[in-house]
């Protein structure tokens, strides 16, 4: 993807210079008590699993809302100790879950909608909402011929197709085998092209989906 | 399109959600993490089984759930309000966090910076307060119309936040004035008396052109320094007929630091870098309590004053602690334009949690507002003036996060 994954980097200063500082430094950090190390890593991260959650939902608006229900989660669960550098991974996973249980997460949301006050009214971005529009239709198309997969495979096939992430972040993710994350996703992709052999012939974006799914 | 698989591109959060996010993020974990502390306070660990914890981990989670159906149809604007507001928040609003900070510097006066033509002619300068925490925070107010601003005339208080780098620059800025005029500082205690500052004393004299012109510029900056604060005043175009001020007339250099902490504190959003924000994007500074304050002159006791208000607001006012301001009514008169004292006042404050305030609100609500401060604070005429002195008011201001308030009722 050539937009990449994250957004940009945040920066430490210290007394001289600008410091970049890992995911690691910051999630120890945050393990510590840091929640300002903690903000951090949802700057660096926020846009790649708003982008993520969208892609398993299909709506801009729900994908917002998931990106802080996983934060916080994240934060909930800072406890675990994590190999370094794979805490976006572990991110993943936590959204892997948010998502799984929105469903039925989705009687309690009514319930507090009810309860809290009315909002005042959003900002307008117009010129990007004809395109957000767009997206939801494409994302509403593509996820329902992924939804024919089962779930297991919709987790692996979306983590490693439509996110990027390598076999072994997947499994990291999913907390499952490397091994268990390739024979899914063989099949994911099996299955999809025997729903339709002709998948992706849609211009510039398929190329990436269709890498995707031949890889 | 049967079989496409074609998905959108990557796309940013909506603008300025982001920062909204992040900081409902962080306001979320303080809560959760005080709340824990209470939680383990009351069950001490053996008492908590797995059981227990489980229902309050589903309850955070209906919480979160709450607030994040309140963002599906409008951001978490329903909490954190994208305008100022004058008097008590609505309710449901939530309040700065933390509520405690340290307070770092302290600016008020007409700002250099945002002086327009008048249509009278010459300029106005629109006042502005400005205060400046470790913890980031940046409170702010200016008179005008500005887009996130409460009404047409003042924007109610503000709120930004910094980077420690976005701290220290500005400090450090209005350090290097304060080394430039060394003759003029005063030292006075942290804890000050909330309201205006003194007329008179030492200042740096700047031109006569400067803020809106016609000598009337006037202001202050003061800097932490330990326990204590560091204050500069500035007023221009100093005359005979202004025995209370004296001072020095300010080097160019002086001056061009003058204006540009005046732009840093005043336009900090067009002036400072990226990297000095946390939180650029502008939301109501929402107080966690209020300064309650009966103001009048002449002074009377405290009990005389509680005997002219609504029994219901007497009742919650009565068992607060108090504290005594005494203080003087400047103005002039019609034979004499100049400003003199006219004579003493005295103000009564309690601090009330914001629900208890607006308790107090609600039970005076039947009064009148007066004009003069309608539109920059909430105030209540409890009495008519008697003779040359001032009505009596309660007025209700906000605390700050440093435990000082700004008294606007009693003061204009």
């Amino acid at each position: 993807m050539a937009d990449g994954r994250a957004g940009n980097p945040p920066r430490l200063v210290g007394h001289d210079q600008a410091v970049e500082v890992d995911d690691s430094v910051l999630w120890s950090r945050a393990r510590t008590g840091d929640s300002e190390a903690f903000g951090m890593l949802f700057e660096r991260h926020a846009r790649t699993i708003y982008n993520f959650c969208f892609r398993r939902v299909g709506d801009w608006a729900t994908a917002e809302d998931l990106v802080s229900i996983v934060f916080l989660q994240a934060w909930r669960r800072l406890d675990k100790p994590l190999p370094r550098g794979k805490e976006l991974p572990w991110l993943f996973g936590i959204a892997t879950n948010v998502v799984r249980n929105r469903r039925r997460a989705e009687r309690r949301h009514a319930a507090a909608l009810r309860r809290v006050p009315q909002p005042s009214p959003v900002p307008s971005f117009a010129d990007e909402s004809d395109q957000r529009v767009d997206d939801e239709e494409l994302m509403g198309r593509a996820l329902g011929l992924v939804a024919r997969l089962p779930r297991r495979e919709q987790e692996v096939f979306v983590l490693c197709a439509w996110s990027e992430l390598s076999y072994e972040d997947t499994a990291i993710a999913l907390q499952i085998p490397v091994g268990t994350v390739r024979s899914r996703l063989s099949r994911a992709r099996a299955r999809l092209r025997e729903l339709d052999p002709a998948i992706g012939h849609d211009g510039e974006r398929v190329q990436m989906t269709k890498g995707a799914v031949e890889r | 399109m049967k079989g496409d698989l074609s998905i959108p591109p990557l796309r940013d959060l909506p603008p300025g959600r982001l920062a909204q996010r992040r900081e409902h993020l962080l306001f979320e974990i303080t809560r959760e993490r005080e709340s824990r502390g209470a939680l383990a306070r009351l069950w001490p660990t053996p008492w908590r089984r797995p059981r227990r914890r489980r229902i309050v981990v589903l309850a955070a989670a209906a919480l979160v759930v709450a607030v994040g159906a309140a963002s599906a149809i409008g951001g978490v604007r329903a909490f954190f309000l994208d305008r100022g507001f004058i008097g008590l928040p609505p309710i449901g609003a939530t309040p700065s966090a933390p509520e405690s900070g340290e307070l770092v510097l302290r600016w008020s006066g007409g700002s250099e910076t945002h002086k327009r033509p008048h249509w009278r002619g010459g300029f106005a300068a629109p006042y502005v307060g400005a205060w400046v925490y470790a913890d980031g925070r940046m409170i702010w107010w200016r008179d005008g119309q500005l887009p996130e601003g409460a009404n047409e005339l003042t924007s109610g208080y503000l709120e930004q936040r910094l980077t420690p780098e976005g701290v220290e620059l500005l400090r450090s800025e209005v350090v290097g004035l304060l080394d430039r005029s060394r003759a003029l500082l005063e030292t006075i205690p942290a804890d000050d008396d909330p309201r205006p500052g003194p007329f008179g004393g030492l200042v740096l004299v700047v031109p006569h052109d400067y803020g809106s012109g016609g000598g009337s510029a006037a202001g202050s900056v003061e800097v932490r320094d330990g326990d204590r604060f560091v204050r500069l005043q500035w007023h221009a175009g100093i005359t005979d007929d202004d025995p209370a001020f004296e001072g020095t007339i300010a080097t160019p250099e002086q001056l061009s630091a003058l204006r540009r902490i005046d732009a840093l504190l005043t336009d900090p959003a067009s002036v400072l870098p990226s990297s000095a924000w946390a939180v650029r994007a502008v939301r109501a500074y929402v107080p966690s309590h209020y300064a309650v304050c009966i103001d009048t002159s002449p002074p009377k006791d405290a009990s005389e004053l509680l005997s002219l208000l609504p029994t219901r607001a007497a009742d919650v006012l009565r068992d607060k602690s108090r504290t005594r301001l005494d203080g003087e009514a400047f103005g002039n008169t019609r034979e004499d334009e100049r400003m003199r004292v006219l004579g003493r006042t005295v103000t009564y404050c309690s601090k009330l949690a914001t629900d208890e305030a607006r308790e107090v609100a609600d039970a005076v609500s039947g009064l009148e507002r007066p004009s003069w401060a309608r539109p920059y604070s909430l105030v209540y005429r409890v009495a008519e003036a008697v003779n040359n002195s001032r009505p009596t008011t309660i007025s209700f201001d906000p605390y700050f996060p440093d435990g000082q308030f700004q008294l606007w009722g009693g003061g204009r």
